[in-house]
């Protein structure tokens, strides 16, 4: 998501056929101009998208999309390979061949779950067998079995998610490394990063009813009702009180914002890190630990993020090979 | 940016997450481009989704060989224009006022020269000409290349390039004016 740099347009072909007709033009001039005019950046993009509506339109596209997708699922993987294998074939040949390659492919590719991880960097998207919609945060990963929705519906997730599961009598149970959240029709957030300084499983739900327990004790179930939190801490023998939260706020990250209240530096680091794919670093232990509040609508700028952080944390940042390093301010 | 390439094949082959994918990554230039040509909020969120509804129905249709990012702001651009010409609405007006030239303390920001100066530009940029203005925002902020301009704009890059190379003269003109006003 970083920005690409742009060529000087002074520098392009056209630019330079230009700069010989006008001789009178010193090119660094321009070339300075360009330079300055970053900083009516803010202001020329000053046009704030609100994220209710970006999120609106993005559902009512996803909506459109997995209606096409679901009638017409025969065709969904390979529509052209498919059609053409149509042609060629017999139809006793396309069979047999189905059957090869189900007994070469194996047992074992059956049973092997199926896995979708989100690129550090991006975001993803996906939909489950059952209908359900699944937004993954940068670098989470999401598993499941071929038999999904057979007799379960159940996945493993490692990282933040936002599911919008379908109705039906049966429940829909997400895992993950401490946790488990039971629902049959709902939409829920579960942020749930095990290398977090403190690892916890954060639950939100949206609409809906949802049930929240701990691995370690599956009877000690928290309800949540809409517009709560509830939270599983790693040491933890049950899940906390749900708690009222705003909402969109905690879901700020699926229309590409950051939301965070008093979390250890430590934590937003961690997801800067993923969202943007970069490597952070801090040998202050002050910074590690620091609680900070942080909350932008739409994280576009890394730079300006580190800017908004060391100007309240007192921290200076340093570009290094693989991103940056954050330091005490002398 | 890395997928780019692969976008419109995996359109083709009707991936459900790749519509999404591709909204997240360009819906802000969009929207911006947008509601800077229709000077209407509303107009651009509805020209938005009507831009991503048709990229995903038309998606059998799709070339593989042009970009799809200068594609969609062509889309865009078509919608808003539309749009205006529906309205008959001419395009007499001024940038507006943007608050933070109203009200310096409304942004807290250690260097209030650069604002200033970012101030300044951008009320300068408010008046080029339009297709000038036009060309240089889509070049110098939302990062389009020549030949993506020129595309989206019905240009040569030749066109494009006089554009910014004049754009950049004027705004360099008024930055002189400027600094030997201050010294």
């Amino acid at each position: 998501m970083s920005r690409q740099p742009t060529a000087l347009p002074t520098q392009t072909p056209e630019g330079r056929a230009w700069l010989d007709h006008h001789p009178e033009v010193d090119p660094a001039d321009l070339e300075r101009t360009w330079r300055l005019a970053e900083h009516a950046r803010s202001l020329e993009e000053s046009l704030e998208a609100d994220p209710g509506r970006v999120a609106a339109i993005r559902s009512a596209l996803e909506a459109r999309v997995a209606h096409d997708v679901e009638a017409r699922p025969s065709s969904l993987l390979f529509p052209d390979r498919q059609s053409q294998i149509g042609k060629r074939m017999p139809r006793w040949m396309r069979v047999a061949a189905v059957v090869v390659l189900l007994v070469s492919a194996g047992l074992a590719g059956w049973l092997r779950p199926i896995t979708r991880t989100a690129p550090p960097g991006g975001s993803l998207a996906t939909v489950l067998p059952d209908g359900s919609h699944v937004a993954l945060n940068s670098g989470a990963t999401l598993s499941y079995r071929h038999s999904f929705g057979w007799t379960t519906r159940t996945v493993r997730l490692a990282g933040e998610a936002y599911f919008d599961v379908s109705k039906a009598e049966t429940p829909f149970v997400v895992h993950t490394f401490n946790a488990r959240v039971t629902v049959r029709g709902t939409r829920f957030n579960v942020r749930a990063w095990r290398d977090d300084p403190v690892p916890a499983t954060t639950v939100v739900l949206e609409e809906g009813r949802v049930e929240v327990a701990a691995q370690a004790a599956p009877e000690k179930t928290v309800v949540l009702a809409p517009g709560q939190m509830s939270q599983v801490e790693s040491s933890a023998p049950a899940p906390s009180a749900p708690v009222a939260v705003d909402v969109p706020r905690e879901l700020a990250w699926r229309t590409g914002g950051l939301a965070f209240t008093d979390q250890p530096l430590a934590v937003i680091v961690a997801e800067l890190e993923r969202r943007f794919d970069v490597d952070l670093h801090t040998r202050s232990e002050r910074l590690r630990t620091e609680p900070f509040s942080l909350f932008v609508n739409r994280a576009d700028s890394l730079e300006t993020l580190l800017d908004m952080i060391c100007a309240s944390l007192e921290c200076r940042y340093q570009a290094t090979a693989q991103g940056f390093e954050l330091t005490d301010a002398p | 940016m890395a997928h780019a390439e692969t976008w419109v094949h995996r359109l083709k082959a009707s991936d459900p997450s790749v519509c999404t994918e591709v909204f997240d990554a360009l819906y802000a230039p969009l929207l911006r481009y947008a509601a800077r040509l229709t000077q209407d909020e509303e107009a651009a969120y509805d020209i938005l989704q009507d831009v991503f509804f048709k990229l995903w129905e038309r998606r059998a249709t799709l070339n593989p060989d042009l970009p799809l990012k200068a594609l969609l702001f062509t889309m865009v651009r078509n919608r808003s224009l539309n749009h205006q010409r529906d309205k008959q609405r001419h395009d007499a007006s001024r940038a507006v006022m943007p608050e933070a030239l109203l009200d310096p303390t409304s942004r807290p920001d250690n260097d209030v020269e650069a604002e200033m100066l970012g101030a300044h530009l951008h009320a300068w940029i408010g008046e080029l000409p339009p297709r000038r203005r036009e060309a240089f925002r889509l070049s110098r902020y939302e990062g389009l290349t020549h030949e993506e301009i020129a595309r989206v704009m019905r240009l040569t890059p030749r066109t494009v390039s006089n554009h910014i190379m004049s754009a950049l003269v004027y705004l360099r003109d008024r930055l002189h004016a400027l600094e030997s006003n201050c010294t």
